[in-house]
């Protein structure tokens, strides 16, 4: 315990005392919850055995009867010694559903610190008064609200209930207050964001250490992208870690599920640096592409230690983009004429706007390393790299392994320090602005000067 | 992906303690509701254009809803649209509170093909707009109710409005027993959308696997389809629940028959609102007093 790094706004001693005077109470609730997650376990292996075998006959056709499954295996195994019922094997093939239960209310925590105040909610630091168990709050902001419930909020609850894996942060109810605007998110705490964690570390994180949280990073996306979900706001603070080594993406409040056919989508989705050039140009037909482009600034800032493309605004971002990535022509991105702000957009040709600048600004990156970069920057979301695709790419066979997750250092805290620091980044586009943005061109790029000069670069505007 | 087929189901304790009953509405006058509820939402949810997955959506909410609250206390018919306008934003089509209230006012209204509507002859001369307008005053209030509604729905599920539907999963086991086509997708849907109102509460006690492999087992028997021997077992269904699902689907028609036989002839109609419930109530106070005098 004394050696685990411990997150800097996590109180003082006070907590330790407390934390120590519950240890033996915890020790006994965790043998508990250590025999139920093994049942629940052997219930889920069961399941699943049983969906694969299930999987498996579908498979076989359906001209010869389907033979009976599974449960023979079982059943010819003999029930290990001390299982008192024999038809417990039969019971485990059940996977148990979860219960409809009412919202409990927000008292059952115990509130200890703020964490901080986003851009749509409140996260704080809190404790299970019945467990004992340290989680984090959000409240949403509901006040102003006249349709009812914010379809967003759904979309996050939703999305973020759907998305259970070991690499997105667990979400384990919603609790009310005493109105009904007061509604609560309750998570698993986790110790930091990478984005002031990264800020704080003297040197990068190593090439090995990018690796696993980059599959972490991308197998949780996978997830998600399987089942429909974009995520639309990925980027280093909202991907949490703990002190053991893990990733968990966070911060679902732009998440949502891609439906058939596609809704129209608004395009003032993912904080501007991490924002695709497919949204940026005004495209109303996107998809999980918008989140790998994410992804591909991600990889570029966790080498860099500061984030990749750092534009002033959308035409600023837009030129940090081609001046990096080269700029879009028939042949790389067809048909990117089209959309709805590359009409206005003259983009200069020359030898410096050709072709990805990658390798030189990554210039210790293996080759396979900057291919998976470009792949990720690709500028037509149609070649953009799929996270399936990425979880295959050799960069991660090749050496330096990928460091396994218990071997990352733990970080230690900074003392008296209760409030993650305000990130000096842009924030996430604020919902209700959208429909001034939609069809109106003038809207995104009207208020700046004609010429927008990015780094040694000039887009212009056309006429 | 387990949890992704898998709906929160009711547990048998909750099966057997309707709070609804707890608060004196007798079995029969519940389940009667429930079917009322049910029917409203599928006969709006049709003229609102609403897709099928929002409008069963909105009845697994509907009936999830009452299974830890009492009809005592949550009117019938602002239940029935704040399921309609959370399963809208849910399903990602977003449908207009004053529509829902619309669409519902001129069901209850007008004589229509629905079960919930007048029936046809009784409402003559034929009505006119204003026999079906939701004056503004009208509107405002019962918009307001819906919004509370729709948070007592969310509270009440602990935000557990995830419902998996089983029309796409039917789809695909009817495929994998080379027993697709335009007759038995038909029936199946049919038995599908028949058991959102069946008075077992179908969706609430079965996952959607089981509910898919009984309509499809239904709907292959009515086309004369023949499938081999225990093909239910593949989809991880076993003989007892597709028996006990099987039964339950064909009884709904019968179901929805004596329903609207208990309420077409009678001239106080379906308890929408909370003091029509307690009106209702004491009608049968009344009546069973008589009959025992
Ligand atoms: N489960 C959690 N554990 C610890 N800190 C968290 C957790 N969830 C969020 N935070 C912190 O709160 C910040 C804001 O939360 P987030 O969900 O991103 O809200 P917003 O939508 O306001 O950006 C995050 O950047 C992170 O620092
Ligand atoms: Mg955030």
């Amino acid at each position: 315990m004394a050696t685990k790094g411990k997150s800097r706004w996590e109180d003082d001693e006070e907590d330790v005392a407390e934390e120590t005077r519950r240890k033996v109470e915890k020790e006994s609730r965790k043998k508990a919850k250590a025999e139920k997650d093994r049942l629940k376990a052997e219930q889920e292996a069961a399941v699943a055995a049983a969906a694969a075998a299930a999987a498996e006959q579908t498979a076989a056709g359906s001209d010869q009867p389907p033979t009976k499954r599974r449960r023979l295996d079982a059943d010819a195994t003999p029930p290990p010694a001390g299982q008192q019922d024999s038809n417990a094997p039969l019971k485990l093939l059940r996977y148990t559903p979860p219960e409809i239960v009412p919202c409990a209310h927000v008292d059952r925590y115990e509130p200890l610190n703020r964490i901080e105040e986003g851009s749509y909610g409140v996260v704080s630091r809190a404790r299970d008064r019945e467990t004992g168990e340290v989680v984090a709050l959000k409240k949403l902001k509901l006040e102003r609200e006249t349709d009812g419930f914010p379809i967003t909020s759904l979309r996050e609850i939703q999305t973020l209930m759907a998305s259970k894996h070991p690499n997105v942060v667990n979400i384990r109810e919603i609790v009310m207050g005493d109105t009904l605007k007061d509604v609560f998110i309750v998570m698993d705490f986790i110790e930091h964001d990478l984005k002031i964690l990264s800020e704080d570390m003297q040197e990068p994180f190593l090439q090995s250490e990018v690796k696993t949280l980059m599959l972490q990073l991308v197998s949780a996306t996978a997830l998600m992208h399987s089942q429909w979900i974009v995520h639309r706001d990925l980027k280093t603070s909202n991907l949490l870690m703990n002190n053991r080594g893990q990733i968990k993406v966070a911060d679902f409040g732009l998440a949502r599920y891609l439906g058939e056919p596609t809704p129209p989508l608004t395009q003032l989705v993912v904080t501007l640096w991490y924002r695709s050039p497919e949204l940026l140009l005004g495209g109303k037909e996107y998809g999980t592409e918008v989140d790998m482009w994410s992804i591909g600034c991600i990889f570029g800032e966790l080498l860099l230690k500061e984030p990749l493309l750092q534009g002033k605004n959308e035409v600023d971002q837009l030129s940090k983009i081609f001046e990096l990535c080269g700029i879009p022509t028939e042949e790389n991105w067809p048909g990117f004429r089209k959309l709805p702000n590359a009409k206005a957009l003259n983009f200069p040709r020359n030898r410096l706007t050709i072709g990805s600048h990658l390798r030189a600004r990554f210039p210790l990156l293996t080759s396979s390393g900057v291919d998976l970069l470009s792949r990720l920057l690709a500028l037509d979301p149609s070649q953009r790299i799929t996270a399936e695709e990425v979880l295959r790419h050799p960069y991660f066979k090749e050496d330096p392994k990928p460091k396994s997750a218990e071997m990352f250092p733990t970080f230690p805290s900074k003392a008296g320090q209760e409030k993650r620091r305000r990130h000096m980044s842009p924030s996430a586009p604020v919902r209700g602005d959208a429909p001034a943005l939609q069809g109106d061109f003038g809207g995104l790029f009207g208020a700046q000067d004609e010429e927008e000069v990015g780094a040694g670069f000039v887009l212009r505007m056309g006429r | 992906m387990v949890s992704l087929l898998c709906n929160p189901l009711a547990t048998v304790e909750q099966l057997a303690s309707s709070p609804s009953q707890a608060d004196g509405v007798p079995m029969d006058l519940e389940t009667s509701l429930r079917w009322a509820g049910c029917t409203l939402i599928q006969s709006a949810g049709i003229l609102l254009q609403l897709p099928q997955k929002t409008i069963a959506t909105s009845a697994i909410l509907f009936q999830r809803f009452y299974l830890l609250s009492s009809l005592r206390s949550f009117a019938l018919l602002d239940t029935v649209h704040a399921s309609l306008y959370l399963s809208s934003k849910l399903t990602e089509h977003p449908t207009k509170p004053r529509d829902i209230i619309n669409v519902t006012s001129y069901l209850l209204l007008t004589p229509s093909p629905s079960p919930i509507s007048p029936p046809p002859g009784k409402t003559d001369p034929p009505s006119t707009p204003e026999s079906y307008y939701v004056p503004e005053s009208t509107y405002y209030a019962q918009r307001t109710r819906l919004l509370a509604a729709e948070t007592s729905i969310l509270k009440s599920c602990g935000f557990q409005t995830h419902a998996s539907l089983p029309y796409t999963l039917c789809i695909n086991y009817l495929q994998s027993l080379s027993a697709l086509s335009g007759d038995v997708v038909r029936r199946s849907f049919g038995h599908l959308t028949d058991a959102l109102l069946s008075p077992s509460l179908l969706y609430l006690t079965h996952q959607p696997n089981a509910l898919a492999v009984a309509a499809a087992y239904l709907a292959c028997r009515e086309c004369g389809v023949k499938l081999p021997g225990g093909w239910w077992e593949v989809f991880d269904v076993e003989r007892e629940e597709l028996g006990f699902l099987v039964v339950g689907m064909r009884g709904v028609a019968q179901f929805v028959d004596e329903q609207v036989k208990v309420w077409r002839g009678r001239g106080e109609g379906i308890p929408w609102g909370l003091e029509e419930v307690d009106m209702c109530l004491e009608r049968r106070r009344v009546m069973d007093e008589a009959m025992q005098a």
